[in-house]
Formats: structure tokens, C-alpha cells, sequence
């Protein structure tokens, strides 16, 4: 498989198998710092599960009859279809996700490779971009979007998710495009292939751990997103965070459901992590280097 | 400047372009009638009356649930860019009206039309949704806050009756203070809720009314304002108050109660109903309303009433369904048949109401007598616009003397000066 | 306007292709490239002149998104800012001036929070660092193959910030939270997490255990691109862990430093979601931070002018940080 050029061969002090003490130890850390890492995730799994009447108790109980009453309630829930919601944030996750990732490629390789004049203030005012916390886009991005009558509608959501991933994605894509040798491409300018192609067919196929690790981020922002996604949808494109609000009610939060939910909407997230994780770390390592 | 001229452009065209995408498909028939609904009993009360609504007249109904803040911000939105995506607006009294009003079709022409009887409700709580005469909605689900206490750590304390002045109340507090029960708890920590505690308190230690007449000034800093201040504040840094209460909404309020963490508080007498439920406290059965105490010099005791109505959207698409539905709501709220939700009954507004035999289950003992007498003078939360604003500002003036960095005074004076600029603003 | 580029850059000469891009020392920015010895570049391929344009042009579709999409309300945002506006008026917005940025400067309450949003980002940002930067250390050292812990590390910052906010709620809860259970278990009193004393510390504990993460993965990237020579001679010379570190170990990851700055202080400057539903801000003021007050201040107070000037005062927090960094470490935005 092909590694990041610059990855170097491994011979490091830490791969022997013999356990001395000091190995024991660095066992015993990252086995502290998996627990610190999962435990709050893990605990929210298990409160999922758990009987509404042992949550939240001064002696809590690990050991109990799990119960379906919580994903049975959210399913079943008068107030609105958990799967259209589903449905909602699938679909504007993926094409929000693609869209970003494409025009960040655009972006990232013609600052990063070609570098025209100026490629270093574009690439700063991009980044700039970013700066506006979400929150003050919200009362602008609803006006608009009652204008353009795109309010309640799955665009309405995709297309600040692009904007508000480019940023990012590029950042991370320019590193990884710096590090390409530069004469993959005048190879391919010499067999014949246009710029374009030179790009399309030569460039873009190695940049895939670099596009992985862009993409999740992307991903992810779109995913979890819920300041925008609240004020700008009311009913037909409603994503899951909007829903995970509505277990809080008058009389308390309903912490089963809440478990549930968020189990629903983490679950996507970690499959597609372990699913592209490989390129993750590999898209980093090129990315981050220089990035 | 020249490039900059042309990606303006360039955007600008890209926006129409998105825009005209979107124009399509922007029907104009009237779809089903759409409304919010705020989580928790109101949602609960009104969703079988709004299927049975859809099965009489055929007319579909979106109700969508959020927490009433969310609720509440959305709607201004869409009530200022005259959006129209939402028929009926859902109003928390006068206070949420007032800062609405202005986008909202007043009821009192289609109630003269179709004769429109809402003789049967409590007529204090009709006004609750009247603003300049004219009428805006219909008391589906008011209700006062008052004090809710347990009988049985009453008796245990020796204590007979309730407290009926602030000198005895915060005696009781103390006395009820022992073995991890706290003596008290409330809503500290959220200002849309302490806020109108505050306000009955100082009420019933003689305040008149908290703005003035005009409602162009504060009119709370006086002793009676004060003092219901510093009750407050001696209640939580007294140590008579469990220690996360100044974290507490309305609900951890109540879980703290079900949990028998507290012995007294005072709420919306809503959540008497989920305090006596057995699947949810060990000790449902105990908690019982008694009237406000009402300080020296302060005759009959009053209550800040809260709750919900439905407002007419004057950029509704959908008017004529949407006003069938408000009809039906104020037949169904106001005059419950022998099949009706106890959910809705827990906030009886009109003697049909009053009279139903499951409201008597609620407020057993002669407690529904207390409820009465509470809703037949209501005050309200002041219908000001700013109401929101003033709020926060009260609630964070309460939060820094609970937190010791003011005392009571201190702590009044710096929110009726932000509260003044607020209002000439 | 591509065009005009295309014709008049032929000639420009460029640095040689094999200098590392990411190289602080090369000379940026257009000039300093024009300057650059031309017998650098031997025979430059034909596809490579005209670059300008070229590259422009790739660059222009995406910017033209941004700017439809995010510019538009950025301006929007500013117009606003100078508007006397509350969404409930029934007027609509008044032109004030600069008002709305000297009433932000001249009252104590948005000083403060402003001075507190400060506070939040360097201390958030630099624990983040500080845990990430020996996280990656220790996983370099320890574990350089051991990818499912790497997963396992990553999973808390793909967890969506309601999500987050609400977990450790569960766990700070002052009567049935794990975390005073845990320490009843070895008996400490309870600690009231989010109270008045606590909140601050545990908001930040909070959102160092959310982000962390992205620092540790992305300087563990960068320090497995070290070669493996350079550690092994500075322990020949006998260099010691921590001038190691500085002298061997930093100026390799530095760019990598640099994104992790960058990044976790524009995420840390609008943490949000976590905050409101961990403390709404409170008690008090204890947590309310920028991005809370423009919450406050645009959907509860609807005062869409405050509002939008607090936010400006959020972007140059930002802007100001990020221009700090980048001098700190004396490197190019991205060259």
C-alpha cells in the first residue's frame, strides 16, 4: 500500500516485546488514558440501556437488566420520525461532505501546487473565513434563506456546511499537496496529458489518505452540527441534534432517551472513523507535517 | 477593485441562482396547520386533542416539539422576517405576547363573526392574553406558582399548618432543614423561572407592580423588592437550599422534591401532579399546595400566573384552518367532558374545568380552593417587549447575590439602573 | 481577469522543485519569489509557466462559494453591527454608528466576558497542547504501531458537542454524578462541579477532554515523519528528555504546532453547545463566555446589533491570536 513518501522505517526502541517494567507502565498509561478517553462515552452507552429509575442514583449500579425502553420510546415518539431525521442528516452529511471535500481539492491544490501570485493572503482569507462563530451566521442565514424560499429544506443546511468546511479541508489538503513530488506531474505533462488530466488522473488518486482525512472532518462538522441546523429547519429537515433537544422537557431531562439518541447519532461517526481510520493517521501524517 | 467588483457580482449571481432553485417548489395551497408545542405535560395535553381535532374536520395538523426557549426564539424569527412558517404562535403569557403582538391578528373580529363563547373561563385568565383591549388568545394552559410542601416531613417536624408569613415560612425552612433534606429549593439557577418567583414574593411583601404604570421605568426597588430579594438569598446562602440549586430549572427543582432531597418549594402548581406520581417519587402522596404567606401589612395573598395560549400568525398562509383549530382548543380547554387528559387538567381555567372530578383527584382535600382563589387575582409578568431582556438582567442580578458577590440591595439597585436603560433604549 | 495574469507571468521564475515547501526560511509571497536566482529552476516544463492563472482559477470556484455563502452574511453582520436593532422592534433597524462597538468596550459585563473568553482559550488551549503534545510523545515512544488506540483516543472529539455537553452532565452531577461517587469511594466530600467555585475549571476540563485528541493525533503524525537518525544522534550526544525535546523534537513538529494552535484556538474561541447545556453560563457569569452572550444577546434578548458587534469582537480576538502565532513562530500563513 502506499505510504506517505517521508514515512520512515520503524525500528523504534519501544517495539521489543520483552516486558520490563518500563513497558508495564507505559501499559498501564495508555491503558488510563483509553479509560479516560471512552468512560464518559461508554458510561452514556450503558445509561442507554439502563432502567430510567438506576440513572442518576448517589450508588450507582453497573450491573442491571438491560432494558429497550429508551430506543423503543425515541422510535416510537409521537413527536417526530426519528428516521426521517436520519434520513435528513445522512443525506445532508454526505453531500454537504462531498461538496466541501471537491471544492477544497480545487482550492488546496491550486494554492498549494500551483501557487499563483498571492496564494498566501487567499489562503489566510479562506482561513479567515472560519472565524465568524456559527452563531453569528444564524440570523443572516435565516434571512437568506427565507428569501431564496429554502427555508426547512435540506439545502438549506448543505450549503453552509460547504462554505463553513472549505476552510478547513483546505488547510489540511494543502499541506498534503506540498508534499507530492513535483515530478509525478511534469511526467505526466511529458506522456501527453494536459494540466487538467495531469491533475484529475495523476495527482488526485494519491491525494486519497489526504481527501480521507479532510472528508472526515468535514463529516463530522456537518454530522454534529446544531446551532444551524436548529434555527434553519422546522420540520421536513430536521438532522438527529435538533431531535437529541427535544428529550428535555418540563419535568426533567429523560437521560434514557438522551442515551439513546446520542447512541444513535455517535454510531454513523465511529463506524465511518474506524472505516477510513487508516487514511486518517496517513492523511495527517502528510498533512499535519506541513500543514 | 475591479476583481472585487466582478466575484461580487459573480456571488451575487450564484445567490439568485441558488435562489431560484429553491422557488420551485414553495406550494401555495395551505398545508396542515402549524404550531409548537413546548416539551413536557402542555405537549402531552394537547396532542390527543389535536388528533381528535384532525379526525373531526379532517384538517391535518403539524405539531412540532422543542423546550419552550427554543420555542419562543424561532418564533420571532419567523414572525419578523414574515416568514409564515408557523400558524399559530405559542404564547407564555403576556410576556411572550407583548413582544409579539405586533405580528399577531387580533381574535376579536372572528370571535364576534362565528360567536365565539369563552364565558366559561376565569375571566382574569382571559385577560392574561389581552393586550389594549384587544384579545389575543385563549387561556389553554395557565397557571400560578405557589407553595408546594411535604405533609408528611410536616408533621414530623411538628409543624400543623402551613407558614403564612415570611417570618414563619423561613422558621419552618430551618426547622425542616435536618438529616439531608434541605428546608427549601427552587428554580435558582434559570432566570425565566426565578425571576417570577421573585416577583410573587415581593407581590405579597406589598410591591405594587414592578414597572412603572407607563412601563417606561423600574418600579422594583423598594423594600417590598428588596426584601423578596434578599428572602431568596438568605434561603440559598443560609445553607436552607441544596447546594446545586443555584444550577436548578424547573425540573431539577422537581426531581430534587420527588427525590425527597427538599421539604418545601414553590412552583407552577403543574408539577403537583408529577410530584404525587408513584412511578416517579418515593414519596408522592405527600406534596400539597398552601397558599402564598403574605408579609405584614399585605392582606390577600397574590399569584404570578404563567401559561399557554395560541396566537394567530398574521403572515399565516393557512388562517381559516388555523382558526378553526383555536376554536376547537378553546371548546376542549375550556370545557373538558368526563374524558378529558388529567395532563390538561392539572391547569384548570374555567369552572367547567374547575368542576371536573379528576381535578378534584389532582387538588384533593379543599387544595382546588387554593388554586381558585389563586387564579381569581392573577398577576402577570409586566407586557413590556423587553420582558426577556429584563429577565436575564433580574436573574443575573439574583445569581451574583446568591453567589455573595452582592448583598440584596447592591444587587437590586445595579439591575433596576441596567433594567431603566433597557427600557429607554 | 485570468487572462491578464496568464500573459503577463510567463516569465516568472520559481524556486527549485526540490526545496520542502514547508520550509520557513524560503522567501514568500510573490516579490520574493520574482527574486529568486533563476538558475534554480533549470528548463522549467512548459505546463509549469502561466501557473498564475491556472492556479487562480482553481481556486476560484471555492472562493466564490465562500463568498456567496459565508462573505454575504459576514457583511450582512457588519452592516448590522452598526444598527441600533432588536428583532422585536416593530421599527426595524436604526443606523448608530460605532455605537454598539463602544457600549461592548464601555460596560463591565462584556469586558469581563470578553477577559474570560481570553482566559478560556489559553488556558483550554494550552492544556490542550501540553496533553496532546505528551499523549503523542508517549504514543510515539511507547505505541508507534498500536492504531486501534489511536482509535480509541479519537473517538471523544467526533462525539457531536450535545452529546458531550449532556455525558458530562451525567457525570458532574452534584448528587447522582459518577464523578462525586468515585471520590466518595475513597472519601473525599462532594464537589459541586458546576457550582459557583468549580464551573470555570470543569468547563474547561470539559472541553480539553473533547479536543485534546485532534492535538495529539495531528503532532503524533508530524513526529512519525522524524527520522529516526536525528533522535538517535541526540542521544549520542547525551542530550537530555527535555533539551531533546526542544533542540530535536520541536523544530520538527513546529508546523505542526502551528495547525493545532490555529485550529483549537478558533475552535476553542466558540466552544458553545457543551457550555450552554453543561451551565448555561452560570452560575452567575462564571461560564458565560463570548459565544454564550451572542447567543443570549441575538436569540433571547433578540438584540441582532449587540449581538453582531460582540461577534466582531470574537473575530478579532481571533484574528489578533492567530497573527500572534504565526509571529511566535515565525512562519508564513502557508507557504
Amino acid at each position: 500500500m502506499s505510504r506517505s513518501p517521508e514515512a520512515p522505517a520503524p525500528s523504534r526502541p519501544g517495539a521489543r516485546r520483552i516486558p520490563t517494567p518500563g513497558r508495564l507502565l507505559a501499559y498501564a498509561v495508555a491503558a488510563a488514558l483509553v479509560f479516560v478517553a471512552l468512560f464518559p462515552i461508554a458510561w452514556l452507552f450503558l445509561v442507554s440501556f439502563m432502567p430510567e429509575n438506576l440513572i442518576l442514583r448517589a450508588d450507582p449500579t453497573f450491573v442491571f437488566e438491560p432494558t429497550l425502553d429508551h430506543y423503543r420510546a425515541i422510535f416510537q415518539s409521537t413527536r417526530s420520525s426519528v428516521t426521517d431525521n436520519l434520513v435528513n442528516s445522512i443525506v445532508v452529511t454526505v453531500v454537504s461532505t462531498v461538496g466541501a471535500v471537491a471544492l477544497s481539492v480545487l482550492a488546496a491544490y491550486g494554492l498549494a501546487r500551483l501557487r499563483p501570485r498571492g496564494h498566501a493572503q487567499l489562503s489566510l482569507v479562506i482561513l479567515a473565513t472560519r472565524m465568524l462563530p456559527p452563531v453569528a451566521l444564524v440570523v443572516p442565514l435565516y434571512v437568506i434563506a427565507n428569501r431564496a424560499d429554502l427555508f426547512d429544506t435540506r439545502t438549506a443546511l448543505i450549503v453552509p456546511y460547504i462554505a463553513l468546511n472549505i476552510p478547513l479541508a483546505t488547510w489540511m489538503l494543502q499541506g498534503f499537496f506540498m508534499d507530492l513530488p513535483r515530478e509525478l506531474e511534469e511526467a505526466a505533462l511529458v506522456d501527453g496529458c494536459n494540466r487538467w488530466s495531469a491533475f484529475w488522473r495523476v495527482i488526485l488518486p494519491l491525494a486519497g489518505p489526504g481527501i480521507a482525512a479532510a472528508s472526515i472532518f468535514s463529516f463530522i462538522l456537518s454530522w454534529n452540527d446544531m446551532v444551524i441546523a436548529l434555527p434553519l429547519t422546522l420540520s421536513d429537515a430536521v438532522t438527529l441534534p435538533p431531535f437529541a433537544s427535544q428529550v428535555r422537557e418540563e419535568e426533567g431531562v429523560a437521560w434514557g432517551q438522551l442515551g439513546a439518541v446520542t447512541v444513535l447519532i455517535m454510531t454513523p461517526v465511529i463506524i465511518f472513523t474506524l472505516a477510513v481510520q487508516r487514511w486518517i493517521i496517513s492523511g495527517l501524517t502528510a498533512g499535519a507535517a506541513k500543514g | 477593485m475591479k476583481r472585487r467588483i466582478v466575484a461580487l457580482l459573480a456571488a451575487t449571481a450564484l445567490l439568485s441562482t441558488v435562489a431560484a432553485c429553491g422557488g420551485g417548489d414553495g406550494g401555495s395551497e395551505p398545508g396542515p396547520v402549524r404550531l409548537l408545542l413546548p416539551t413536557g405535560a402542555f405537549e402531552r395535553s394537547m396532542q390527543p386533542v389535536l388528533a381528535a381535532f384532525t379526525k373531526e374536520t379532517g384538517i391535518k395538523v403539524e405539531a412540532i416539539s422543542m423546550p419552550q426557549e427554543d420555542a419562543r426564539s424561532r418564533q420571532v424569527l419567523d414572525l419578523n422576517n414574515r416568514a409564515g412558517n408557523i400558524d399559530l404562535i405559542l404564547l407564555d403569557d403576556v410576556a411572550w405576547l407583548s413582544e409579539v403582538a405586533a405580528q399577531l391578528e387580533p381574535l376579536d373580529e372572528r370571535m364576534a363573526a362565528d360567536n365565539v363563547d369563552i364565558g366559561d373561563f376565569l375571566p382574569q385568565l382571559v385577560d392574561v392574553f389581552n393586550i389594549d383591549d384587544k384579545q389575543y388568545a385563549f387561556p389553554l394552559g395557565v397557571s400560578p406558582r405557589t407553595l408546594i410542601y411535604r405533609a408528611d416531613l410536616f408533621e414530623a417536624a411538628g409543624l400543623t399548618r402551613p407558614p403564612t408569613t415570611y417570618d414563619e415560612f423561613l422558621d419552618y425552612a430551618r426547622k425542616l432543614n435536618t438529616g439531608g433534606v434541605s428546608g427549601f429549593v427552587g428554580p435558582w439557577g434559570r432566570a425565566s423561572s426565578n425571576v417570577s418567583i421573585w416577583l410573587e414574593l415581593a407581590f405579597n411583601h406589598g410591591l405594587e407592580s414592578a414597572l412603572s404604570p407607563d412601563g417606561k421605568k423600574a418600579a422594583f426597588n423598594n423594600p417590598a423588592g428588596v426584601a423578596a430579594f434578599k428572602l431568596m438569598g438568605d434561603l440559598y446562602t443560609g445553607g436552607l437550599m441544596p447546594k446545586d440549586s443555584i444550577e436548578f430549572a424547573h425540573d431539577g427543582t422537581l426531581v430534587a422534591m420527588q427525590k425527597g432531597q427538599a421539604a418545601m418549594t414553590i412552583l407552577p402548581i403543574t408539577f403537583l401532579r408529577a410530584m404525587n406520581d408513584k412511578s416517579a417519587s418515593p414519596h408522592a402522596g405527600q406534596f400539597r399546595i398552601a397558599p402564598m404567606p403574605t408579609a405584614a401589612g399585605v392582606s390577600t395573598a397574590r399569584y404570578v400566573v404563567t401559561g399557554w395560549g395560541y396566537g394567530l400568525s398574521k403572515h399565516t398562509k393557512n388562517a381559516d384552518n388555523a382558526w378553526t383549530l383555536l376554536k376547537f382548543l378553546n371548546d376542549k380547554f375550556q370545557r373538558p367532558g368526563a374524558d378529558a387528559d388529567p395532563e390538561q387538567l392539572i391547569r384548570p381555567a374555567s369552572n367547567t374545568a374547575f368542576a371536573n372530578p379528576k381535578t378534584q383527584e389532582i387538588f384533593p382535600d379543599g387544595q382546588i380552593d387554593i388554586v381558585r382563589k389563586a387564579l381569581e387575582s392573577p398577576e402577570t409578568r409586566p407586557g413590556v417587549v423587553q420582558w426577556g431582556e429584563i429577565e436575564s438582567v433580574l436573574g443575573e442580578s439574583l445569581q451574583q447575590m446568591f453567589l455573595g458577590k452582592m448583598t440584596a440591595e447592591q444587587a437590586l439597585a445595579d439591575a433596576e439602573g441596567k433594567v431603566n436603560k433597557i427600557l429607554a433604549g | 481577469m485570468t487572462v491578464d495574469h496568464e500573459s503577463g507571468r510567463t516569465g516568472a521564475s520559481v524556486e527549485p522543485a526540490s526545496v520542502p515547501s514547508g520550509d520557513a526560511s524560503r522567501p514568500s509571497m510573490s516579490d520574493g519569489r520574482g527574486k529568486a536566482p533563476a538558475h534554480a529552476a533549470p528548463a522549467r516544463p512548459r505546463w509549469w509557466r502561466g501557473r498564475d492563472g491556472l492556479g487562480l482559477l482553481f481556486v476560484l470556484a471555492p472562493m466564490l462559494f465562500l463568498f456567496a455563502v459565508l462573505i454575504v452574511p459576514i457583511v450582512y453582520n457588519m452592516w448590522v453591527s452598526l444598527h441600533s436593532w432588536r428583532l422585536t422592534d416593530v421599527g426595524g433597524p436604526e443606523f448608530v454608528g460605532l455605537d454598539n462597538y463602544v457600549e461592548v468596550l464601555w460596560t463591565p459585563r462584556w469586558r469581563d466576558t470578553i477577559v474570560r473568553t481570553a482566559a478560556f482559550v489559553v488556558l483550554t488551549v494550552g492544556l490542550q497542547v501540553v496533553i496532546g503534545f505528551g499523549v503523542a510523545l508517549f504514543l510515539h515512544k511507547h505505541f508507534p504501531r498500536a492504531r486501534a488506540l489511536r482509535v480509541a483516543l479519537l473517538l471523544p472529539m467526533m462525539v457531536s458537542e450535545v452529546a458531550v455537553g449532556n455525558m458530562w452532565r451525567l457525570l458532574y452531577n452534584y448528587d447522582g454524578g459518577l464523578l462525586n461517587w468515585a471520590l466518595g469511594l475513597v472519601g473525599i466530600d462532594r464537589v459541586f462541579w458546576l457550582g459557583p467555585d468549580m464551573a470555570f475549571a470543569s468547563i474547561v476540563l470539559t472541553d480539553v477532554w473533547q479536543n485534546a485528541p485532534f492535538v495529539t493525533l495531528v503532532i503524533f503524525a508530524a513526529l512519525q515523519t522524524m527520522p529516526n537518525e536525528l533522535l538517535e544522534a541526540a542521544d549520542l550526544d547525551g542530550a537530555s528528555g527535555w533539551v531533546r525535546i526542544r533542540r530535536v523534537i520541536l523544530p520538527i513538529v513546529q508546523p505542526a504546532v502551528l495547525l493545532v494552535l490555529i485550529f483549537q484556538t478558533m475552535f476553542a474561541i466558540r466552544a458553545f453547545g457543551t457550555i450552554w447545556i453543561l451551565t448555561e453560563g452560570g452560575p452567575g457569569t462564571a461560564t458565560t463566555l463570548l459565544s454564550i452572550d451572542i447567543f443570549r444577546v441575538a436569540l433571547q434578548s433578540y438584540d441582532v446589533g449587540l449581538a453582531s458587534t460582540l461577534s466582531w469582537f470574537l473575530v478579532a480576538i481571533n484574528l489578533i491570536v492567530a497573527i500572534i502565532y504565526m509571529r511566535w513562530l515565525k512562519r508564513e500563513p502557508l507557504t
